[in-house]
């Protein structure tokens, strides 16, 4: 037979010495009635009894250090953060400001078009003329790094050897900037 | 202001708060080797092993510091730190999806006499201690925190509720259910002429 509603609230109180006289002896009276609830009584107690004297658990030696090192590793990391976070938005500020100029010739190139035949002309051939300059510039490219090759064999191989160096040396000069900082 | 165990809360730890608030990371190391027990201790009982344990301590460290604003120093700051942790051990505890004990269901034999004499016997109070802490290892994770916090932090209800941020009632069901649970486990037969009155003796 389980414990109903108001003996396990006197169960409760009788582990946390919360019980008075008058309920003290309400639970005696039950108990002496049920011996399943009186063994069940008696188990709580156990439990209660070895769960007081439960030690505490001692913390492992070094635990303090490693905290406090995982701690200023946390904001190091985020102080890395802060600066490559302000580089980014510097950076697009910058390309923003750059497009600006050219954002305003196209818009005031195409108000114009869209008013006169002519004007559209003019700024349909200024389109073609900077895509012609730009795939020109892409080709001359091409043929000076076709032309490097021809002469120096070894130079794409020296190339490829030399990026991830180069990029290595800028990724630590990088991280000495921001610490000094 | 008092402490939610019943002591005074020393103005020092106050004061160590502030300036940790400020940036000041010497006071934050003070308040971490004050309260390292604690937080392992209820990281250890919650968690039920030693190196997640540490990690888990570490881990509360490391929110307690990010979230130092928003401590609000009509509290016990020892009360918040392990809200912190318990919460935190809590989460944990859910994403392992253990299969937990039910009160309803059958429980396996787990022998420890029922007339345990007083701990004058050092070995078996041992044996006890770790027999406890395998049994609170298999109680579902609110339970475990309930218990964990009343007898190693001797927290009251309203306290208990208030870091697990539940109801008074729900703790106190809770606490009697993880008893049982326990006390079945322990000594899953009733003892044979068990008196009442003996087992009042200190109730």
């Amino acid at each position: 037979m389980m414990a109903n509603q108001r003996q396990r609230l006197l169960m409760q109180d009788a582990l946390d010495d919360n019980l008075t006289p008058e309920a003290q002896r309400e639970l005696f009276q039950h108990l002496d009635t049920s011996a399943a609830e009186t063994a069940q009584f008696a188990r709580l107690k156990q439990v209660d009894r070895l769960l007081k004297t439960a030690p505490m658990e001692t913390a492992p030696e070094g635990l303090a250090l490693r905290i406090l090192a995982r701690l200023s590793e946390g904001l190091q990391s985020q102080k890395l953060m802060r600066p490559s976070s302000l580089a980014l938005a510097i950076g697009l500020a910058l390309v923003a400001l750059g497009l600006l100029p050219l954002l305003g010739i196209v818009g005031a190139l195409i108000i114009n078009a869209v008013g006169s035949a002519s004007a559209l002309k003019v700024l349909v051939e200024q389109i073609v003329t900077i895509l012609a300059f730009l795939a020109q510039t892409v080709d001359s490219l091409i043929e000076s790094a076709q032309a490097v090759l021809r002469s120096y064999p070894e130079a794409p191989i020296a190339m490829f050897t030399l990026i991830p160096a180069a990029l290595l040396l800028l990724w630590r000069a990088g991280r000495e900037e921001m610490t000094r900082s | 202001m008092t402490d939610q165990s019943g002591a005074s809360t020393d103005p020092v730890i106050l004061e160590w708060v502030n300036a940790a608030v400020e940036g000041d990371q010497d006071a934050f190391s003070e308040l971490v080797y004050t309260y390292q027990e604690s937080v392992y201790n209820l990281c250890y009982r919650l968690l039920g092993e030693r190196t997640e344990a540490e990690d888990a301590a570490q881990e509360a460290f490391l929110r307690a510091y990010l979230n130092l604003n928003r401590y609000d120093p009509s509290r016990s700051f020892k009360t918040w730190l392990l809200s912190i942790a318990s919460n935190h051990c809590i989460d944990r505890l859910r994403r392992r999806r253990i299969h937990w004990l039910s009160i309803d269901e059958p429980l396996p034999s787990l022998s420890l006499r029922e007339d345990d004499p007083e701990p004058e016997d050092v070995a078996i109070s041992r044996e006890q201690s770790k027999a406890m802490q395998k049994l609170l290892n298999e109680l579902p994770p609110d339970y475990r925190a309930a218990v964990v916090l009343r007898y190693w932090y001797d927290y009251s209800y309203i306290e208990i509720a208030d870091i697990l941020d539940t109801t008074e009632s729900a703790i106190k069901s809770r606490l009697f259910r993880a008893r049982q649970l326990l006390g079945d486990k322990l000594n899953p037969k009733p003892a044979s002429g068990a008196r009442t009155a003996p087992l009042l003796e200190n109730a």
